[in-house]
C-alpha cells in the first residue's frame, strides 16, 4: 500500500499534461477570427486574476495605446474577483451594445447601463432595467428585474426595488483625462439583498463612469468609458 | 487504523476539498448526521431527513470502530445509506478453535444498506417522525429498525426519542413485540422481512443544543448494547449507555465532530455535505459567445434581402467557411450544411459543452452572422456518432428580438421547436475536411477494486492510448492499449465455480504484465428510420469479451419513453490482453431488450431483460435521480436464474452508482463525466457486456428532455 502514494502525484500531473488531440484533451482555447485581433491587442493590456491587477485608470500610458486602436473603449473591473481588462465593440442589437475584452468576457450595455454579462460564469442572463434619463434625473423608483442561471441551469430572477438619489459633484481623472462630475446613486433592495450602484455623469452629461450590480456572486462591476 | 481505510478518507478528502467554499453558514438548526452516517445524533438516529436530493459522505471512528457512509436523499422524505464498517481488534481478545466465517479475520467487514422514510414533517406543534430500516440486506449483523421522533426549539435546542428493536432494542428492553427469528446470513443480500420490528424493543433519545451558529452540543442515550462488537468480541469496553459530543460546522459543506462515547472511548466524525443540484461554483463559464448579428431591415437594405446568392455558384462553400470562422474555437465542428433561400440546416458535433443547449445557441448565433438576410429559419441538428440525433429549428427573427428579452431562455423555448432530425435538406453539402478523422489521446486511466477482506481498496493507475479513426459519418474505428503502470491491485487465481467466470476474474486481466490490447473495434451507427437507429460493432468489445454486438432502438426526441433490443456473441478473451480467446474457450450468445423512461421531476427507470453474460435469464432494474446539470444518483439490482448458493456471497448482483459531470467542480464547460459504481460484491450472475456507445448514452444528450434540462445555456 505505501508505494501508490506517489501514484496520485503521478495522476494528477497526468490529469493535466493528458496529450493527444480528442476533444477532451485539447485544452478550451477560443481561436479568434482576423476581424477581432484588435481586441486581443487591447485585451492583453488587462490583467484577469492576477496577484496585482493592473488599474487601466492608473496609467495614462495606456490611453496612447488605445487611441491608435481607433475605437471607443470601456474598462470593466469586478473587484470581487480581481478582474479588470478593457472592451471595445463587439455587436450591436437595437438599442443594445455588447462590448468584449480579448479573452472573451462580454458585457451587455443599454446606453450605458448594463442589462447582461457573458464569461463571468454566474452572469447575469438579461435584465429589466432604467432607461439612463431616468438615472441622470435622479427622480422616480424604478423595479429592477435580474434574470440568471442557477447551479442547475435553471432560470431565476431576482427583483428589486430601486430609488435614485443626485449625491454631489465630484472631480475623476480618468487614463490622465479630468472630468467635472455629479454622482446619482440608485439604492435597490428586496427583502434579502440591499446593493447600490453609482453613476458619475461628466459635464455634457455624459455617463462617465458607473459602478452597477451584476449578480449576488460578482457583486458588481466599475465601468469607466475611457475612449469615446 | 489500516492504510486502506486512511487512503479511502484520503480520497474523499481530496476529491471534496474543493466543495468547501466559503458560502455563510445558515443559523438555523440543520439535521445532522450521525456517526453511521444516518441523519440523527450522535450514534441513534433522529426523525429528520436531510433536504431534498443532498448526498452526505461520512468518515467516522470511535475505539474500534470505523464507518464510510454514504447517504442520499432519494426524495424529500426518502433516504437512502450505504455504509461499509470496519471494526478493528476483532480478534485481540476473542480465541476461536475452529474459527470459521467472519470470526477468521483480524478486522471484520460489512457492508450495509439502510432505508428510512419520513412519515410525518415537523409542524409548528408535531414533531418530525421517521421510520428507517438499518442493514436490511446485508448479513444483518447490524440490523436495527426505529421509529424516531425530532422536534426544534427556538431554533436552539432539538430533542429526539425513539423506539428501536434489533441493535437498537438491544439496552434494556421495555417489552417484545412477537419473537426476532435469528439472522440467518446465508449468502447475505436477503431482505431479512421477518426480523423486521420483531423482538425486544427499547427507546432511546437525546438532545441537541445549537450553541454557536457554528457549535452544536450533543448528548444521547443509546439502546445499543454492542453485543458482538463490546461483548463476544471485547473490541471495546462499554462502560455507560451515554454519549457526548461537540460538533463544528466548518462551512455548509463540511462538519466535524468529536465524541465521548460508551463512557471508555474517543470518537470523531467527518461529514460531507454535497448539494449535486447545485454547481458549487453556480452558472457555468468559459468565454462568452458572439453577439447576435441583427440584420439590417428589409425596407432599409432590400439589396441584403435579395435571394440572388442563391445563384452563385459556390455560395455554399462561402458560408460554410463563414459559418466555421465563427465557430472556430468553440469546440464545435459543422458536419455539413444545406440550404434554401430561406432556410438553412446545420448538422455539428459538439466535443465542449455538457448542455446540448449551449452548443446550439453557438451554432445559431454564428449562424446569425454568417448567414444571407434572406434566411430566417435555422435548422440545427445535433450529431453524435455519424447519427442525427434531434432538430432544433428556431426563427433567425427570434433570435434577434430576443437576445436581451426578459428570460430570454424561457421566451427563446416558447418560440423554437424541438423534432426529430428528418433527412438532410437536398444538396446538403458535408464538411470536406472531417473525414476521414484520426483522434487520439494518452491518458491515465485507474481501477480500483472494493472490499476485499484482505484489502478493501486496491488501487492502481496506468497509461491508456486511445485511437478512432471515423471513416464517414457513423462508420469509426477505435482502439484502445493499456498499461498498468502502479498497483496494489492483488491478482486473484482462476476461480472454481459453477458459473462461467465472466467478472469474478476480472482481477488477473486487470493485473497481466505488458502491454494489453483494451479494445479494438470496428462499428456503425445508422439513423434506419424516423426515430429508429441502429448499431453494430465488433471486434474486442471490453478487456474481457470480444464478438459482435448488435443494437436497434426506438427513441422518438420527444418522448419520454425509449425502447432498445440488443443481441451479442461473444467469446472470452485470454487474460494476458492479447488478441486470443483460447484460454477460456467460453462463447455466449446474450443480450437484452432494454425500455427507459423518463418520469416526472427527474426520476429515470431503466429495465433490462434478457440473458447475461454467464448465460443466466433475468433481468435488471436502475432507477436513478437525475439532475438538471448532469448528475445522476442511482441504483440497480438484477435478479437471474442463478441460485443465491451458485452466484455466492451476496446473492444476487446489485449496486449504486454516482456519475458526476467534471464541471460540475471546474465550473467550466466539458463533456467529461465520471462514474463511479459501487458493487458490494462483484460475481459473475447478472453480468451483462461492456460495449462503448451504446445507443442511449449515445442520444440521451440530445432528446427534449434533456434540451429542455438545460435550455437555459442557449445564451450563454
Amino acid at each position: 500500500m505505501k508505494n501508490i502514494r506517489p501514484a496520485f502525484g503521478l495522476l494528477a500531473a497526468l490529469m493535466l499534461s493528458g496529450c493527444g488531440n480528442a476533444p477532451e484533451t485539447a485544452s478550451a482555447q477560443l481561436g479568434i477570427p482576423l476581424a477581432k485581433q484588435l481586441l486581443v491587442t487591447a485585451g492583453s493590456l488587462g490583467h484577469r486574476q492576477s496577484d496585482t491587477p493592473a488599474d487601466p485608470t492608473a496609467n495614462p500610458a495606456l490611453r496612447n495605446v488605445l487611441v491608435q486602436a481607433g475605437t471607443p473603449f470601456y474598462g470593466v473591473a469586478i473587484a470581487k474577483v480581481q478582474y479588470i481588462s478593457v472592451m471595445a465593440p463587439y455587436g450591436q442589437n437595437g438599442p443594445v451594445q455588447t462590448w468584449a475584452s480579448g479573452t472573451h468576457e462580454t458585457i451587455s450595455l443599454k446606453d450605458g447601463i448594463l442589462v447582461a454579462t457573458r464569461g463571468f460564469g454566474n452572469d447575469m442572463m438579461t435584465s429589466i432595467a432604467p432607461n439612463q434619463s431616468q438615472i441622470s434625473s435622479a427622480v422616480g423608483a424604478f423595479r429592477r428585474v435580474y434574470y440568471y442561471l442557477d447551479g442547475g441551469d435553471q432560470s431565476k430572477s431576482l427583483e428589486f426595488d430601486c430609488t435614485y438619489a443626485k449625491s454631489g459633484a465630484e472631480a475623476l481623472t480618468i487614463l490622465g483625462l479630468s472630468y467635472d462630475t455629479h454622482r446619482v446613486s440608485e439604492t435597490c433592495a428586496n427583502r434579502t439583498i440591499q446593493f447600490e450602484n453609482v453613476y458619475w455623469f461628466d459635464s455634457s452629461n455624459k455617463l462617465r463612469q458607473s459602478l452597477q450590480f451584476v449578480s449576488p456572486e460578482l457583486v458588481n462591476m466599475r465601468l469607466q468609458r475611457l475612449i469615446d | 487504523m489500516t492504510q486502506s481505510f486512511k487512503l479511502i478518507t484520503t480520497r474523499i478528502l481530496a476529491a471534496l476539498v474543493c466543495l468547501t467554499l466559503a458560502i455563510p453558514t445558515q443559523a438555523e438548526m440543520r439535521p445532522t448526521v450521525n456517526l453511521s452516517g444516518q441523519t440523527g445524533l450522535i450514534d441513534m438516529p433522529s426523525g429528520e431527513q436531510e433536504p431534498d436530493g443532498f448526498l452526505t459522505l461520512d468518515h467516522s471512528r470511535f475505539g474500534p470502530i470505523a464507518r464510510n457512509s454514504l447517504r442520499f436523499q432519494i426524495t424529500p422524505r426518502l433516504s437512502g445509506t450505504f455504509r461499509y464498517v470496519a471494526i478493528h481488534d476483532w480478534k485481540k481478545n476473542f480465541v476461536c478453535s475452529p474459527c470459521i466465517g467472519a470470526d477468521l479475520f483480524p478486522i471484520y467487514y460489512d457492508r450495509n444498506f439502510d432505508i428510512s422514510y419520513q412519515i410525518l414533517t415537523e409542524g409548528s406543534y408535531l414533531p418530525a417522525v421517521t421510520i428507517g430500516l438499518q442493514d436490511f440486506v446485508g448479513t444483518g449483523l447490524s440490523a436495527a429498525e426505529y421509529i424516531a421522533a425530532t422536534k426544534t426549539f427556538d431554533d436552539r435546542l432539538k430533542v429526539t426519542a425513539g423506539i428501536g428493536f434489533g441493535r437498537l432494542g438491544s439496552l434494556n428492553p421495555l417489552g417484545s413485540l412477537g419473537k426476532r427469528p435469528p439472522i440467518t446470513i446465508g449468502f447475505g443480500g436477503n431482505l431479512n422481512v421477518k426480523q423486521w420490528f420483531h423482538g425486544n424493543y427499547a427507546a432511546f433519545g437525546g438532545v441537541e443544543y445549537q450553541a454557536t451558529d457554528r457549535l452544536t452540543l450533543k448528548a444521547e442515550y443509546s439502546s445499543d448494547i454492542y453485543s458482538e462488537e463490546a461483548g463476544r468480541h471485547k473490541t471495546f469496553q462499554r462502560r455507560s449507555p451515554f454519549n457526548f459530543g461537540v460538533e463544528y460546522q466548518v462551512n455548509p459543506s463540511l462538519r466535524l465532530g468529536g465524541y465521548y462515547m460508551y463512557g471508555s472511548e474517543l470518537g470523531f466524525n467527518l461529514t460531507f455535505y454535497v448539494n449535486p443540484a447545485q454547481r458549487p461554483s453556480g452558472g457555468i463559464g468559459g468565454p462568452g459567445p458572439e453577439p447576435v448579428k441583427v440584420r439590417p431591415s428589409q425596407k432599409s437594405d432590400p439589396a441584403s434581402w435579395s435571394t440572388g446568392w442563391t445563384e452563385v455558384a459556390n455560395a455554399q462553400d462561402i458560408l460554410f467557411g463563414s459559418l466555421k470562422a465563427n465557430l472556430e474555437g468553440t469546440g464545435i465542428v459543422v458536419e455539413s450544411l444545406g440550404l434554401t433561400a430561406t432556410t438553412a440546416q446545420v448538422s455539428f458535433r459538439n466535443a465542449s459543452y455538457d448542455a446540448t443547449a449551449q452548443a446550439v445557441g453557438r451554432v445559431a448565433r454564428a449562424m446569425s452572422q454568417a448567414m444571407p438576410s434572406s434566411v430566417e429559419t435555422f435548422e440545427i441538428v445535433p450529431m453524435d456518432h455519424g447519427l442525427r440525433a434531434s432538430k432544433v429549428v428556431i426563427n433567425r427573427s427570434d433570435l434577434e428580438r430576443l437576445e436581451f428579452a426578459p428570460d430570454a431562455g424561457n421566451a427563446l423555448r416558447a418560440r423554437a421547436q424541438i423534432v426529430e432530425s428528418g433527412a438532410p435538406l437536398p444538396g446538403t453539402k458535408r464538411n470536406p475536411e472531417l473525414y476521414p478523422k484520426l483522434t487520439w489521446s494518452l491518458l491515465p486511466f485507474d481501477r480500483t477494486f472494493l472490499f476485499s477482506p484482505a484489502n478493501p481498496l486496491q488501487f492502481g493507475v496506468g497509461l491508456r492510448l486511445a485511437g478512432t479513426y471515423e471513416l464517414a459519418p457513423g462508420l469509426i474505428l477505435s482502439g484502445s492499449l493499456t498499461k498498468l503502470v502502479l498497483s496494489d491491485i492483488k491478482r486473484g487465481g482462476h476461480s472454481v465455480s459453477k458459473l462461467q467466470p465472466v467478472r469474478r476474474d476480472a482481477s488477473i486481466y486487470v493485473t497481466s504484465p505488458g502491454v494489453q490490447v483494451e479494445t479494438l473495434t470496428g462499428a456503425w451507427y445508422s439513423r434506419l428510420a424516423p426515430n429508429v437507429f441502429g448499431r453494430v460493432t465488433a471486434g474486442y468489445l471490453e478487456q474481457m469479451f470480444g464478438g459482435v454486438s448488435a443494437e436497434v432502438m426506438w427513441r422518438p426526441v420527444n418522448s419520454h419513453l425509449a425502447v432498445g433490443a440488443e443481441v451479442n456473441y461473444v467469446a472470452q478473451r485470454d487474460t494476458d490482453g492479447g488478441l486470443g480467446f483460447g484460454e477460456y474457450n467460453y462463447h455466449v450468445m446474450t443480450g437484452h431488450i432494454s425500455g427507459y423512461y423518463d418520469l416526472p421531476r427527474g426520476y429515470f427507470v431503466q429495465v433490462d431483460v434478457g440473458r447475461y453474460l454467464a448465460g443466466d435469464v433475468g433481468a435488471t432494474l436502475s432507477v436513478i435521480r437525475e439532475f438538471t446539470n448532469g448528475w445522476r444518483v442511482g441504483a440497480f439490482a438484477t435478479k437471474t436464474n442463478v441460485s443465491a448458493k451458485d452466484f455466492g456471497e451476496g446473492s444476487f448482483d446489485k449496486g449504486i452508482f454516482l456519475q458526476i459531470p467534471i464541471n460540475w467542480l471546474s465550473g467550466r464547460p466539458t463533456r467529461q463525466n465520471r462514474v463511479f459504481v459501487i458493487r458490494p460484491i462483484g460475481r459473475d450472475g447478472g453480468a451483462r457486456l461492456n460495449v462503448d456507445g451504446r445507443l442511449y448514452d449515445v442520444l440521451r444528450s440530445y432528446d427534449e428532455t434533456r434540451l429542455n434540462d438545460q435550455w437555459g445555456r442557449v445564451w450563454k
